[in-house]
């Protein structure tokens, strides 16, 4: 397709460079330089896309961000992207983009037959139905038809990163404001990050033939950047601003060039700065008016950059309709490329200068009128103009509308920071008002227009930036040199419901004026009600004329009315870039046992606790997960097994307060420990609730080693720490981490000690009873080994060098082959402690669970001293009864499977009121039935009755035992 | 009897990269030894570094020492390393202290270490770190516990490109295949 609506000449495009792309499957060609919608519109494209519910033609509106209408997918396969703004596509050679929410083509749409039935779906149309008749047959339909392009089903090709980055002066936008604080900054010696989401510096300043001004600034950032460290990053949105003056950024690394291109495409930038210029300008607003939103009606501001920048000149005649002087270079601009213009403006008066400008180009304006209505299909034809004072309509016949109701301060960055807003009646627009420290706004985000007075704003805050103020001196009010007209209703007295206020969702004047007349004052509720602002562009175009609806409605000033609340990101942006290189192994960070080579080449099913990687069991020879973990279980009560325990938290506490802090942090006695023993214990937190239990360690009369569960050690060192330092103080003690000091082999099993003696030890271990430790050798190494058992079998806990670790465990696999070892995983480690009726904090206690709970009331009960959690164990619900307490269950019915999570029933009712429910379970394969542990109201003293268990419709009757399975007695344990 | 053979916890396949921007290196176990001491006097401190051969640093962040160094490791904490050995110098430490409440915890094999050296070093940290690493942030003998890419690190400016990294050994490996993505473009 040839360039029709291409200029001759002129424009900041490389004509040498000709790019051919694909729409719709039509090959068009552009130039470097062009955007996908500009390339478009120089090839004659004006219907784009499909508008969201009506399913509307479209056409390009703006030129930047604000973009609402012209959404398109990019490429297609795994590359594609869906929703992305033509307007910011920056064209490459071979790029295919497709138009969206529209079947079988763009121009038959049989989609389109909605906005026949466009009264059928008014405002809330979604949530109308969950009333009536019946959500169910709407949801199908309204799930189909949501939504505009498609999301990729493949995995994302592309590679992104992210990083940190620190500077002085992070300065938010290079049009004429930023490049001039940018210069007063660095000559103030600060280090300078400049952004900018355009590809060039400067790039707002080409769209209006400034280049000159654009020259100038350049060259001046240049001479002031003398020593000064100054990092320029283009093609660069700053998405978010958040507490502590920290900015995230997303640096579009390589989509200019389309996806086929090594490195990665995008990185994500959080950067923290001591001080911030926030000069991210204003965006044009469009004038409400009948049938607003057909292709050929464009923001003013748009058609310049078109005419300018890319030379392209879409229409021949043209109406500028506005509110606003700055739509008269517009309307100059393009009569001077050779259109046709008539300038309709809202004001009765207009300032002088530009009246004469006019009459010598020739061109009409048409004061105190209003545009009533629009025809043409898929593309402008015709609009009627009609006086606002009353006055007969006039047909105009045209192909380009460009309109301007003024403009919008892009506030978002310093909303999203905490700065509040204000409105401004003269400009028509929200500012803003309270500051944020060390976030300085400037020039058209002030409220300020005009390429002059932006400078000379931007350079007053770049001094600011440079002397490290806090805020902009007081003083420097809104200078309004022209004659803005704010909002005018001009919807007043038309068909509403053909007058869009957001474009890209399509919500009319109606739909507002409908949500308010249901009792919907907030915008907030509004917003949600009708969309109005929601979706890729967040109504960067339309919030600003909803306000003024809503408010006109509701009787109501705009300021009274305000703004929704502006959250990051300010543009839509690609998960990928937030996960960075963080994907697959580096996902998150994996804790590996010392033994890990083994587990894996040993195929064990590996699981995450707590961050480490851990064997649930090793599976031999094609057996299932479940029959390995029989095997390991069977092995243990039978033989012997081996079991990877090293990150069991260990924690050293030392001093001669030690066994006062050890006193204090269990909630179980600790006095009579005595050195070279252990004994389990709970630790509470404040609440009186169960956190943590381990096994402690007293190494001598003032030396601990506090063990936690494995995945507690972080977080008890931390709490332990917390009390230390902060609550503690005068306790002499010190405390130390050494969880990764020692890796912990566990020998359990009746033939455990027989494979520690092959193994080779000086250690006794005729004279070692259950929990005591002895510190020695093992296989010539230094090792400490103590009794201690989660298995109910006598076990041997070693503990070696942590880069012994693995040479260790398969040493013990070698030595013990003879005596029937087999390595144990974590799922039969849980199974042996069911049987053993053996708590694990977490699964059989919760944020509620207190000592009494799991039986541990008297041991708890009979201390005098004190320690944490103990005055919280007084409160009323923790003594009035009816707790959930633990029992055993074991099932009555044959093939009846105990699941954890399963609700315990009265037996015999049909009331649906729970007693408690299982918490652990297991189908033993040492007692071969179902064993479990549970939670029930009471529990203890119903031990013997019957109760039903209810898990998603199967259920089934259960006892209520005694919460131990297996060697009742502890036999096995001392053997 | 079977001599038990130790491993690095950074395992198969990591071996030091030598690239034009960067260098890193791998050492595992890295010989350590942790001190918590309450309020130590002055003459402690001077019994410490009888015993070690270096001053224990009194500011926060910052590193005494070189080859054998102190590492100010948090409120009355510190980290000794060396590269070669430590051997004896927790029984000399102790005697050193005497009664002053105190644990000397040699780490055995508990820390790893990673040294980054070239020009690059600082961006690469930068994709997983947030603090401030800039030379006047972040002068040679600062150190710093924080985390990359939600690592626990503790990182140590041993020159103006030179960084090391304590990581435990558990993480070690982890650690290793992050920098080796996040470097690639420097190798």
């Amino acid at each position: 397709m040839r360039q029709r609506f291409r200029l001759g000449t002129g424009g900041l495009i490389d004509r040498t460079k000709k790019l051919r792309f694909c729409f719709d499957g039509k090959r068009c060609e552009g130039y470097f330089g062009d955007t996908l919608a500009s390339a478009l519109l120089a090839n004659g494209v004006n219907l784009v896309g499909r508008s969201f519910k009506y399913h509307r033609p479209r056409g390009v509106l703006g030129n930047g961000a604000e973009e609402a209408n012209a959404l398109v997918q990019l490429e297609i396969g795994a590359a594609t992207e869906p929703n992305l703004k033509a307007t910011q596509i920056e064209l490459y050679d071979g790029l295919v983009a497709t138009s969206q929410n529209c079947w079988p083509s763009l121009r038959c749409d049989v989609g389109a037959l909605a906005d026949r039935f466009s009264s059928l779906m008014p405002a809330g149309f979604y949530y109308k139905t969950f009333l009536w008749p019946a959500w169910s047959w709407f949801e199908p339909a309204v799930r189909r038809a949501a939504g505009l392009g498609r999301a990729p089903a493949e995995p994302d090709p592309a590679c992104y990163e992210s990083r940190f980055d620190h500077t002085d002066v992070l300065i938010v936008g290079a049009g004429p404001t930023g490049l001039a604080a940018t210069e007063a900054a660095l000559q103030g010696g600060r280090s300078v990050l400049l952004v900018d989401d355009r590809a060039e510096l400067g790039a707002t300043l080409g769209d209006c033939n400034e280049g000159q001004v654009r020259a100038r600034l350049l060259a001046s950032i240049e001479r002031a950047r003398n020593g000064a460290e100054l990092n320029l990053l283009t093609r660069t949105t700053a998405i978010a601003l958040y507490d502590h003056k920290m900015a995230a950024l997303v640096e579009r690394l390589t989509d200019h060039h389309g996806p086929q291109v090594d490195g990665p495409r995008q990185r994500l930038r959080l950067v923290r700065a001591e001080t911030i210029v926030l000069a991210t300008g204003a965006i044009e607003r469009p004038l409400l008016f009948p049938n607003n939103d057909r292709p050929g009606i464009m923001l003013a501001s748009a058609s310049l950059a078109y005419r300018y920048r890319f030379a392209v000149m879409p229409a021949r005649k043209v109406v500028v309709h506005t509110g606003h002087d700055s739509a008269y270079e517009t309307a100059f601009a393009l009569a001077s490329a050779g259109a046709t213009c008539t300038i309709v403006d809202l004001r009765k008066t207009v300032t002088p200068g530009l009246l004469d400008r006019a009459r010598a180009a020739e061109i009409e304006v048409v004061q105190n009128s209003v545009v009533s209505d629009t025809h043409g299909r898929h593309g402008l034809r015709r609009v009627w103009i009609e006086s606002l004072g009353g006055g007969r309509r006039r047909r105009l016949n045209c192909d380009l509308l460009a309109m301007s109701g003024g403009w919008t301060p892009s506030v978002h960055l310093h909303s999203q920071a905490g700065g509040r807003l204000r409105y401004e009646t003269s400009i028509g627009a929200f500012i803003p008002g309270s500051p944020v420290p060390s976030v300085l706004c400037a020039g058209a985000l002030r409220g300020l227009w005009g390429v002059e007075s932006c400078v000379a704003d931007g350079a007053m805050a770049g001094e600011s930036a440079a002397r490290r103020d806090v805020e902009r001196p007081a003083g420097s009010t809104v200078a309004v040199s022209y004659s803005p007209v704010g909002i005018v209703p001009s919807w007043r007295g038309h068909r509403a419901r053909k007058v869009w206020v957001d474009f890209q969702n399509d919500v009319t004047v109606a739909d507002v004026q409908l949500a308010a007349s249901e009792g919907l004052l907030s915008i907030e509720h509004v917003k949600r009600y009708t969309t109005l602002g929601m979706a890729v562009d967040q109504g960067k175009t339309a919030n600003i004329n909803g306000t003024a609806v809503l408010a006109e409605a509701t009787h109501r000033e705009i300021e009274a009315v305000g703004t929704t609340g502006f959250r990051p990101p300010y543009v839509p942006t690609t998960i990928g870039t937030f996960a960075g290189i963080a994907r697959g192994d580096l996902y998150r960070p994996r804790r590996l046992l010392p033994a890990h080579p083994y587990h894996v080449a040993h195929g064990a099913r590996l699981s995450d606790y707590g961050g480490w990687q851990r064997p649930d069991c090793y599976p031999v020879g094609g057996e299932s997960n479940h029959a390995a973990a029989r095997r390991e279980a069977l092995a243990v009560r039978n033989e012997v097994g081996l079991f990877d325990a090293s990150p069991l938290g260990k924690i050293v506490v030392a001093g001669p307060d030690a066994p006062e802090f050890v006193g204090r942090i269990y909630a179980n006695s600790m006095r009579s420990l005595q050195p070279g023993r252990l004994r389990y214990g709970l630790m509470l937190n404040e609440e009186g609730i169960i956190i943590d239990d381990g096994v402690l360690t007293r190494l001598a009369p003032d030396r601990y080693l506090i063990g936690t569960s494995s995945g507690g050690a972080a977080r008890i060192t931390d709490w332990l720490e917390f009390w230390r330092q902060c609550e503690w103080r005068h306790l002499r003690i010190v405390l130390a981490s050494q969880t990764t000091t020692w890796a912990t082999v566990t020998l359990a099993g009746p033939r455990a000690a027989e494979v520690l003696a092959a193994l080779g030890t000086d250690i006794d271990l005729s004279s070692f009873p259950h929990l005591s430790f002895k510190d020695g050798h093992v296989t010539g190494v230094p090792a400490r080994v103590a009794r201690v058992s989660f298995t109910g079998e006598a076990s041997y806990e070693i503990s070696v060098p942590w880069s012994l670790g693995c040479a260790m465990w398969e040493h013990a696999l070698q030595v013990g082959a003879t005596l029937g070892i087999t390595p144990v995983g974590v799922d039969a480690w849980m199974m042996l402690r069911i049987e053993k009726g053996f708590l694990h904090v977490g699964s059989d206690t919760d944020g509620e669970t207190t000592p009494d709970d799991i039986g541990w009331g008297r041991a708890v009960r009979a201390r005098t001293d004190d320690f944490i959690g103990r005055r919280s164990l007084q409160r009323a619900v923790c003594l009035r009864g009816e707790r959930l307490e633990l029992v055993g269950v074991e099932p009555l019915d044959l093939d009846l499977a105990l699941v954890p999570g399963a609700h315990l029933l009265e037996a015999g009712t049909s009331a649906p009121r729970s007693s408690g429910f299982i918490t652990s379970a297991c189908d033993s394969p040492s007692l071969r039935r179902w064993v479990g542990l549970a939670r029930v109201r009471n529990g203890r003293s119903r031990l013997g009755e019957v109760l039903r268990t209810e898990d998603f419709g199967r259920s089934g009757r259960v006892r209520l035992v005694e919460p131990h399975f297996y060697d009742r007695e502890g036999a096995r344990l001392h053997g | 009897m079977v001599e038990l053979r130790g491993r690095s916890a950074f395992g198969e396949g990591i071996e030091d990269i030598a690239g034009t921007r960067l260098a890193i290196r791998f050492l595992s176990p890295i010989p350590a030894i942790v001190l918590t001491a309450r309020t130590l006097r002055a003459a402690e401190f001077a019994a410490v570094e009888n015993a070690t051969g270096v001053p224990l640093p009194g500011a926060p962040n910052t590193v005494n020492g070189n080859q054998r160094r102190w590492l100010w490791w948090g409120p009355e904490e510190w980290l000794l390393l060396d590269n070669d050995q430590l051997d004896g110098v927790a029984e000399r430490l102790s005697r050193a202290l005497g009664d002053a409440p105190h644990i000397i915890t040699p780490l055995g094999s508990a820390l790893a270490s990673i040294t980054l050296i070239g020009e690059a070093g600082r961006d690469v940290l930068a994709r997983g770190c947030s603090l401030d690493l800039r030379l006047d942030c972040f002068p040679i003998g600062s150190c710093a516990r924080t985390l990359l890419e939600h690592v626990p690190v503790t990182i140590h400016r041993r020159g103006p490109g030179v960084f090391e990294l304590l990581v435990d050994a558990s993480i070690a490996r982890f650690t290793a295949g992050w920098l080796w993505q996040a470097a690639r473009e420097f190798l």
